[in-house]
């Protein structure tokens, strides 16, 4: 009977709040935590350099991952739902391992590493990390050969990570010295997301939620089967369609401006279904702020463990995710589930 | 076969043709489908008695070759045929959790539009359709937390919340024990009565025999389509399963014995 112990879908507004509520605090952390210290927010009006360490720092490295989370967590509910699979992540069709191809071979054409300081370095891995994601997705579809097929899709998905993370090794092997800066970018960090990154992924965070909430009643539908959501009149061709759009938009977007981040979204739309039953809509957004938490709590974390040196959060996200899903499979596996 | 006029028919069939890879699954298939009747879709494995329902459905085969009240299935809407065909799967399954108020809830989308929330029309709709199966009482229960018949019921009530005038069903006596597989039968009648038409492949002859017509099927063809109440079709669906079973009347029903 673990169904009753969730939160009933009535009291979802109260889960909308405490979970807005705590991401405030979250973000009121992100900006106090740093290596110079919490002192740097005391002096803020008064010291120049922490205003500018606040307002061009911690501040948008901070809603970045805000905004990173939040892409990724939506993206996972969106997959999952689509894919009709609880283990669907964003980066199922290939696109993590499309973006580290094209950041590799642009380490090689910019002969500098993913967090230099220089400014158009920055922005040439950035668009190379997005042009992956997106022509690993495109690879992806014409393998496929439509939208049509969910499973030759996931497969498909597969192949492309594969050849791609093949070639990336290939590319790494061959140029040593851009072995460790792919490292980097494999890892993932918030530590290079600025305000320009911020706006980038706020506008896509913006249009990808209209647009998977006006869907999201065909993913309700989808969870009785293909056939039975096309007997009721849903149109799963277009809306496939759509939705893919949306996933390579998002996870381009968010790998471009953090590198990999494993884990955020596929453990934050689990994270929500644990904690109440709600339909796509709700799910869809809620993920999105679960994520976001997560995302920003693991970046908090990685600037503490080994303060005043910095874990990649990715490794964090990776703990945190790979033992939270542990113990949701124990705590099924006790309760008969996953049988 | 038939006489009556083309607009007594709910569903047309004209020279419909499904092909699974190399395999053919209906060979040139031609039918009516009475208005306001039960019809019983009846064969061996095999024979394509599913694939025939998914076709009247309009959800495999040429839509072009199907009529619903005398309008090709390629000239309706998605939503618009969804709200006129409801369908039930065999062996119909759900992915995640939710209540059985909210499973029978999705019944309604053919009725609601993007944005759209339920009416107190939709709410309504699906407290009759889970008080028809007798499933109103538990509602709030978690499907995952119900057996095999009582899912089932669920389901069913899931393509009655669609109050569409055609309904095609599909196995739907699956897992139900005697007392629900005649209360299905019993709501069939009702829906009937209403002046729905209700299409089903059924495996229980016996069921299969409460209908008013009967489309027998073999190797992807109709071998022979009647009232059930004609000898020529019970001779039909006797010889249809090698005639190892026999049909006889007891107590104004036919009941099937096997030989």
């Amino acid at each position: 009977m673990h169904n009753h112990r969730k939160i009933t879908p009535e009291r979802y507004p109260y889960l909308l709040g405490m979970i807005v509520f705590l991401l405030c605090i979250l973000l009121f952390l992100g900006v106090s935590v740093g290596s110079t210290g919490f002192e740097t927010l005391t002096s803020l009006l008064s010291d120049p350099t922490s205003n500018q360490i606040i307002s061009m720092v911690r501040l948008p490295r901070s809603i970045g991952a805000l905004l990173a989370g939040g892409l990724l967590g939506m993206t996972g509910a969106i997959a999952q739902g689509l894919f009709r699979n609880p283990l669907a992540d964003p980066y199922l069709l290939g696109s993590a391992s499309g973006a580290s191809f094209f950041v590799a071979l642009g380490l090689i054409f910019f002969g500098g590493s993913p967090f230099a300081g220089l400014f158009l370095i920055r922005v040439g891995l950035t668009g190379a990390a997005f042009m992956g994601a997106v022509c690993a997705v495109c690879l992806t579809l014409l393998l496929a050969g439509g939208v049509q097929n969910s499973l030759r899709l996931l497969l498909s998905g597969v192949i492309v990570a594969v050849i791609f993370g093949a070639l990336s090794s290939l590319v790494a092997l061959s140029s040593p010295e851009v072995l460790q800066a792919m490292q980097a970018f494999l890892l993932g960090s918030t530590s290079f997301v600025t305000w320009s990154g911020c706006l980038v992924m706020a506008f896509v965070l913006g249009v990808s939620l209209v647009v998977s909430f006006s869907m999201s009643r065909v993913l309700d539908g989808l969870t009785l089967g293909e056939t039975t959501a096309e007997s009721l009149g849903l149109q799963l061709k277009s809306t496939r369609i759509c939705l893919i759009a949306v996933i390579s938009l998002t996870t381009g977007s968010a790998v471009a401006q953090v590198g990999l981040i494993a884990f955020v979204g596929l453990v934050a739309p689990h994270l929500i279904r644990s904690l109440v039953r709600v339909n796509h809509a709700r799910l869809i957004f809620l993920s999105a702020l679960a994520g976001a938490g997560l995302l920003l709590a693991a970046d908090i974390l990685a600037r503490l463990v080994i303060a005043p040196q910095e874990l990649p959060v990715g490794v964090l996200t990776a703990i945190l995710g790979g033992g939270y899903l542990f113990w949701l499979m124990y705590r099924g596996r006790r309760k008969g589930a996953f049988e | 076969m038939m006489s009556a006029p083309a607009n007594s028919f709910a569903i047309q069939i004209n020279n419909a043709k499904v092909s699974y890879a190399e395999r053919s699954a209906l060979n040139n298939i031609s039918l009516n489908i009475t208005k306001g009747k039960w019809t019983s879709i009846i064969g061996p494995n095999g024979a394509g008695k599913s694939t025939l329902l998914r076709l009247c459905a309009g959800l495999q085969g040429d839509p072009d070759c199907v009529r619903l009240d005398g309008t090709f299935l390629s000239e309706l809407s998605h939503a618009k045929r969804a709200r006129h065909i409801a369908w039930l799967g065999q062996n119909e399954t759900v992915q995640g959790e939710m209540s059985v108020y909210e499973l029978v809830m999705l019944g309604r989308l053919p009725h609601l539009s993007w944005f759209d929330k339920p009416s107190e029309h939709d709410h309504l709709k699906v407290i009759q359709a889970l008080e028809s199966v007798h499933a109103a009482a538990w509602k709030e229960r978690p499907i995952d937390e119900l057996s095999g018949g009582e899912r089932q019921r669920v389901f069913i009530a899931r393509a009655l919340a669609v109050d569409a005038d055609i309904l095609l069903m599909d196995e739907p006596l699956s897992s139900l024990d005697p007392p629900h597989q005649a209360d299905c039968s019993e709501l069939i009648r009702s829906l009937v009565a209403r002046g729905k038409t209700v299409v089903t492949v059924l495996h229980e002859i016996a069921f299969a025999l409460s209908a008013d017509e009967i489309i027998v099927m073999q190797e992807g063809r109709v071998r022979f389509q009647g009232m059930v109440d004609q000898h020529e079709t019970q001779r039909h669906v006797e010889q249809v399963f090698q005639n190892r079973i026999e049909i006889h009347s007891f107590k104004n029903r036919l009941i099937v014995l096997p030989v």
